[in-house]
């Protein structure tokens, strides 16, 4: 008998939905290691399937390595699971007679489902309908699947196909542009890559690389004081912030130590501070940043796991919005039996009528990242830490505004010298009781009536001190998914992923994040030769143009072919430059390779490479081979040459290594475990 | 960045391949160093030699910058 054959993108969240949608009376099968669900679904029999995310991608039409490469098609990817699970969907498809796609709603969810309709189910995408939830919860299931949209979404469709495309396209020729032109001077091979938003955003980096290695700090000097009245110390600030010179700082701080002076003004300015939106993607990878130090791709993929087990809502989203159907104050009575959450739910709850505070940012699929109410039965400590901060967060948008009072009094001494002293006080805690821990003023003082005018002020201390003009800040992960947003680099979904791949290609490294030596080469390169590859404005004006596709105001084949255009005489030029460039290049690797210090003495088959560590800056020597296959590391000097020594450890047979500094010289063995090192 | 022997048509910093003595980023640093130097004698009121030393051991100092002094130090230029 016929069924319906109803796709989604994760077995998670094929179970989430079967669960959903069939009750208790799921029946779980494998067909050909497919999980497969069967239950009765709007009184017929269906079967939900699920995908390992995209099953099918872009790849090179004809067989062989050439360049420039345009010919591409969709073709299941090589990774073996995914390709059985193709052939299981294929055979599942025959006895299905419709079809729903019930992956994520958004451009990858979107286009998951239609490459596995389109390929795997014979076409029967045209045939097919779409759900469209934002939360993976039973009533949310169940009302998709009876209202489901009856075609697929398209517009989202051929956005999602067109980036894959343009990607492809960017990414393979560059990339196989670099590695030929080194290949063609007879550099070796070693892979190398650029992409349409990988190089602006590391050319980004660069730059800063650049502005904080040729900075020259210049001297000037500045006066720390303290003030004293009504028998306070406050900290005060002289009306002159930077002194040229010393002498003259000394003779200000001289004339004014210990003397008395009065209040010659008090200005107090009142502040209200609304209450934050809710969060969007970025946000919350901003804020997960600031209180867990989690990297974005780190907060972006706790966030999906918090989704799959229906506890939060979508979080691909750039959404600022609640809208009021999503129930939200079902939602807060819900979270009310949360013991930890009780107190303030209900103090929300009692207050009537519920009005979230809204940011300006929408998205056409998803509401802001949100609490669906239900818990679930696990969660692990990074779950936890961060469901709490969207919790919280979520409650702090229906707060009331903060009031502070600043409070500035003018300082005069020696009728001339006029000191500010500003103190900040909280008057109504209003949201931030809603956003603690996360968000805390302190507690509302109780006595405001800190100074008035013409109270008597003495100049406790007074002290010089130098300083020095600072370099540009470096990014972090998070200010550089800030930056991307800013200039329309990527999109909320795969802004993370290409900062970790700048990592995994060893373009960049550290927290606060350097470029390395193989990064400034390549981007340099790019820069040289390519300056449209690097250039923001390409990269954004396609972006926009691919938000148009998704909106139905573009044509993709249109778009497809404008961005070939562009790139076309780039490609040109590269293979006029090809030995200009691959002599570059073959320098800068001759370089690098000084930093291979020869095959790794635990694993054999990686390589012990001078490598600094992504949390603390520092340098380390660590095998190639890490995380999967080896994890062998040595703590080094900060500083000097690092080489290899001639022979072995006496006491452990580990080799030995040398590291020159000057005229400094220390030899010793890589194994931190050695019997020499416990001497 | 390590400091190598200086080779054929190489930076004397960095010893990477350059059009002459430097190559572009320390022949930025050695130009900034000089620009910066007027501001040091105006309000320290030091000499080249001095002010080297203390660009050289400021934490604030860019790489390339430290790097490019440290040459010239040692080279007493």
């Amino acid at each position: 008998m016929p069924y319906q054959l109803i796709i989604c993108e994760k077995p998670s969240a094929a179970m989430k939905i079967a669960y959903a949608l069939g009750g208790k009376h799921v029946k779980r099968e494998r067909h050909k290691g497919l999980p497969v669900f069967w239950v009765e679904a709007g009184g017929r029999r269906a079967a939900v399937v699920p995908a390992l995310g995209h099953l099918y991608g872009v790849e090179q039409k004809s067989i062989g390595w050439s360049f420039p490469i345009f010919d591409l098609e969709w073709a299941p990817l090589k990774d073996r699971r995914k390709r059985m699970w193709i052939e299981a969907i294929a055979e599942m498809a025959k006895g299905a007679d419709s079809y729903v796609c019930a992956c994520d709603f958004d451009v990858e969810g979107s286009l998951i489902g239609y490459t596995i309709l389109k390929y795997a189910c014979g076409g029967a995408d045209i045939r097919a309908r779409r759900m469209k939830f934002s939360t993976l919860t039973r009533e949310e299931l169940r009302s998709a699947y009876e209202n489901s949209e009856d075609r697929l979404d398209y517009e989202r469709v051929f956005a999602g196909k067109v980036r894959h495309e343009i990607d492809w396209i960017f990414g393979v020729n560059t990339s196989r542009a670099l590695m030929d032109a080194l290949g063609s001077v007879g550099g070796g091979f070693e892979v190398l890559s650029a992409g349409r938003v990988q190089s602006p955003t590391l050319y980004a980096l660069y730059k800063r690389e650049i502005a904080i290695n040729l900075h020259v700090p210049d001297p000037f000097w500045s006066l720390s004081s303290e003030v004293v009245i009504r028998g306070t110390r406050y900290p005060a600030e002289y009306m002159v912030k930077e002194f040229f010179s010393r002498k003259d700082a000394e003779n200000v701080a001289d004339r004014c130590r210990g003397k008395r002076g009065y209040v010659k003004e008090v200005r107090i300015k009142r502040r209200t501070v609304p209450p934050p939106p809710p969060f969007n993607l970025g946000d919350l990878q901003r804020e997960a940043y600031r209180f867990f130090m989690y990297p974005p791709s780190k907060t972006q993929r706790i966030a999906e796991r918090l989704y799959l087990s229906a506890a939060i809502s979508y979080p691909r989203t750039s959404s600022q919005k609640l809208p009021h159907s999503l129930g939200l104050s079902r939602i807060i009575e819900k979270l009310g039996r949360i013991e930890r959450y009780r107190e303030v739910a209900d103090r929300i709850l009692e207050r009537g009528i519920l009005k979230p505070r809204e940011g300006k940012f929408t998205d056409l699929a998803h509401p802001a990242i949100h609490p669906t109410g239900t818990l679930p039965s696990r969660m692990g400590r990074e779950e936890s830490k961060l469901y709490d901060l969207i919790v919280r967060r979520f409650f702090a948008t229906f707060g009331d505004y903060a009031i502070l009072e600043e409070r500035e009094a003018i300082v005069e001494v020696n009728e001339r010298d006029l000191f500010k002293v500003k103190v900040m006080d909280l008057v109504e805690p209003g949201w931030t009781e809603y956003y603690r821990p996360y968000q805390s003023w302190g507690k509302v003082a109780e006595q405001r009536q800190r100074f008035k005018a013409k109270d008597e002020a003495i100049l406790e201390r007074i002290d010089v001190e130098d300083k020095f003009t600072q370099p540009p800040e470096r990014y972090t992960a998070s200010k550089l998914i800030s930056y991307m947003e800013k200039q329309g680099l990527g999109t909320k979904s795969t802004r993370a992923e290409i900062i970790e791949n700048l990592y995994r290609r060893g373009y960049i490294e550290g927290r606060e994040i350097r470029v390395t030596d193989l990064g400034f080469a390549v981007v340099g390169i790019l820069k040289r030769f390519f300056p449209e590859l690097v250039s923001v404005r390409m990269t954004s004006a396609l972006e926009e143009e691919m938000a148009e596709i998704e909106s139905g105001k573009k044509d993709q084949a249109e778009v497809v072919l404008k961005a070939v255009e562009a790139i076309k005489p780039v490609f040109e030029r590269i293979i006029a430059k090809y030995e200009e460039i691959g002599g570059e290049l073959r320098e800068v690797m001759k370089q690098l390779r000084r930093n291979v210090l020869g095959p790794c003495p635990r694993c054999r088959n990686g390589t012990m490479r001078v490598v600094r560590s992504r949390k603390t800056g520092k340098r380390f020597i660590g095998c190639d081979n890490y995380p999967n296959l080896c994890n062998f590391s040595c703590s080094i000097p900060q500083k000097g040459e690092v080489s290899m020594s001639k022979g072995n450890c006496d006491f452990c047979g580990f080799p030995v290594i040398e590291v020159r500094n000057g005229w400094k010289k220390w030899r010793f063995c890589i194994n931190d475990d050695c019997p020499s090192k416990k001497k | 960045m390590m400091i190598a022997p200086p080779r054929k048509n190489s930076c004397k910093v960095c010893g990477r391949p350059s059009g002459g003595e430097f190559c572009d980023l320390h022949l930025e640093a050695i130009r900034r160093l000089k620009e910066h130097f007027e501001i040091w004698k105006e309000r320290k009121g030091i000499g080249w030699k001095d002010y080297l030393m203390e660009i050289s051991k400021n934490e604030r100092t860019g790489g390339w910058v430290k790097e490019a002094a440290d040459y010239l130090i040692r080279e007493n230029r």
